[in-house]
């Protein structure tokens, strides 16, 4: 396989400042989010020969051959296109088939974009969906009463039975990223928290409270992905990629193997492996917060603590700014945005931190950031690594 | 197809593969497909996921299993589940060494633990459907 590492570059990077948009179609915040990419990276829509989206539910506004009706509602004729749906990690997903497609001459500058009004839809996540579910597999699990952040719980509680991670431990997570989103203009809550806020909260689903997971909004992002030679010519710094990785596992939770491993073992082992770099070259990482747990496993499964230690490592500071690797640092899915597929939201954070442009808890001159998806419930990981 | 709605919980609609395994459960039994060559597997296929066999067989399972992992739901995703928070959502291994998402009943939601093993029960009917659930394997009324 011919390596494109280091070959492609992202060279403009959008996330949209709203949260919370009832007045405008998802549609409307998604094309809002393919400009502001494209103006970062100082083109314009005639530039753009590739384009992937993974809108695919009500709250993205969306219905079957979504990435038709996007390309034509923001005025695209791609010859490339990717509607690779994963649940989360989607954009991660298709930007590293971007890159591949790119090194391949099959595109030239593609567009990698998502948005959703989660806050505002009168159609609740995955509502709908039950009815299509229970005639297939689904139908062995959805009438027992699954739910999104129970199905998370179902790991984070095996992870407490083997290896005696606790309460405090989750609730970490939850107070170092609102301690970054501090700074973070956009961020939905920026106001400090306390382990025992996180603790005293509502139980949402054991051992999750509701700091414990992450926000609902209405928003969206885009990426712009070329080669390095014509990012070069970008007015703002690109951010090289270096290596990706992808796994898929299963959807539903009585098919799983592990609940305290993930398909991350597999993408990060690949990104890494592509990159020819290890755990200890990465300056700065966002792990996909949908609840406390995701960033623990993540980090136990990319490979920056041992099988089991997540906790101890999360409690000991390493996950802060000043820590031994900063994670989350614009207040993550927890404290600052998750309008459904927060994957586009993690490289955009990483390019920003390249630039040293990070809107929270800007690192020290990063050289190399990692970004890190989940999609479904642990089912879906994609990783990309990037360097300046 | 049942007709659903919103503040029902969602029925489940069999597959070809899956209406033996519904029919099982209706009768008071959880039947496991076995292939021939040896693979059991859950839920039901019209072939062997382990080695794409298409000769399959059913065995009943014990009904005994422990508890692989649980969460209790205090807030409700679907509509239809609203008035029966907290519950408890589980993960149980069968002895068989097959894994069924399911739900433990007869117990305080408090006193679910990873490890504990239960038994299946078959009183929750959903429509025209029994949907296999587990309690502890020492109930209260065996402590009597």
């Amino acid at each position: 396989m011919s390596n494109w590492s280091g070959s492609v570059a992202v060279a403009g990077v959008y996330e949209s400042p709203t949260r919370r948009d009832p007045n405008r179609h998802p549609f409307e915040i998604q094309a809002e989010c393919v400009l502001g990419a494209l103006a970062n990276a100082g083109m314009s829509l005639p530039d753009v020969d590739g384009f992937a989206t993974s809108a695919a539910l009500e709250a993205e506004g969306a219905g079957p051959f979504s990435v038709i009706e996007l390309a034509e509602w923001i005025g695209l004729r791609p010859t490339y296109f990717d509607s690779t749906d994963i649940g989360g990690a989607s954009p991660i997903s298709q930007i590293g088939h971007a890159a591949a497609a790119i090194h391949a001459g099959m595109a030239e500058v593609v567009v990698v974009s998502y948005a959703a009004n989660s806050y505002s839809s009168s159609v609740r996540w995955g509502e709908r969906t039950e009815d299509v579910e229970r005639e297939g597999p689904g139908q062995f699990e959805v009438p027992y009463g699954r739910t999104i952040p129970s199905a998370f719980a179902l790991a984070a509680n095996r992870h407490m039975y083997e290896y005696g991670t606790t309460p405090e431990h989750l609730a970490q997570v939850a107070v170092t990223c609102r301690a970054n989103a501090a700074t973070n203009p956009d961020a939905r809550y920026r106001s400090p928290i306390t382990i025992d806020d996180v603790l005293t909260g509502p139980m949402i689903a054991s051992p999750f409270h509701r700091l414990d997971c992450c926000v609902v909004t209405d928003s969206g992002g885009a990426v712009v992905v070329t080669t390095v030679e014509r990012a070069r010519d970008c007015p703002n710094q690109p951010a090289r990629l270096l290596g990706f990785g992808e796994s898929i596992h299963q959807q539903w939770l009585n098919q799983a193997d592990s609940f305290v491993s993930s398909p991350g073992v597999t993408s990060g082992h690949r990104a890494f492996a592509q990159a020819g770099l290890s755990p200890t070259d990465i300056d700065v990482a966002q792990l996909y917060d949908a609840n406390t747990f995701t960033p623990m496993i993540a980090l136990e499964d990319l490979g920056f603590c041992q099988r089991g230690e997540a906790g101890e490592f999360v409690s000991s500071g390493a996950i802060a700014r000043d820590g031994k690797i900063p994670i989350n640092t614009d207040g993550g899915g927890l404290s600052s945005n998750h309008p459904g597929r927060r994957g586009i939201f993690t490289v955009v954070e990483s390019v920003r931190q390249l630039r040293g442009r990070g809107p929270g808890a800007q690192v020290d001159n990063p050289e190399v950031a990692l970004a890190h998806g989940f999609g479904g419930e642990l089912s879906s990981c994609a990783t990309v690594i990037m360097g300046v | 197809m049942p007709n659903d709605t919103s503040t029902q919980r969602p029925t489940p609609v069999p597959y070809a593969a899956a209406k033996a395994y519904w029919e099982a459960a209706g009768g008071g039994s959880i039947i496991l497909q076995r292939c021939a060559a040896g693979h059991l597997q859950f839920y039901p296929r019209a072939h062997c996921r382990t080695c794409g066999s298409t000769d399959l067989g059913w065995i009943t399972a014990t009904g005994s299993g422990t508890v692989h992992t649980f969460s209790i739901v205090y807030r409700a995703g679907h509509d239809g589940f609203v008035d029966r928070v907290p519950y408890a959502f589980a993960i149980v291994e069968l002895d068989e060494g097959q894994r069924l998402t399911s739900n433990i009943i007869n117990s305080d939601v408090d006193q679910v633990r990873i490890g504990m093993r239960v038994r299946a029960v078959f009183s929750d009917q959903l429509g025209e459907y029994t949907l296999p659930q587990f309690e502890p394997a020492q109930s209260k009324a065996d402590q009597t």
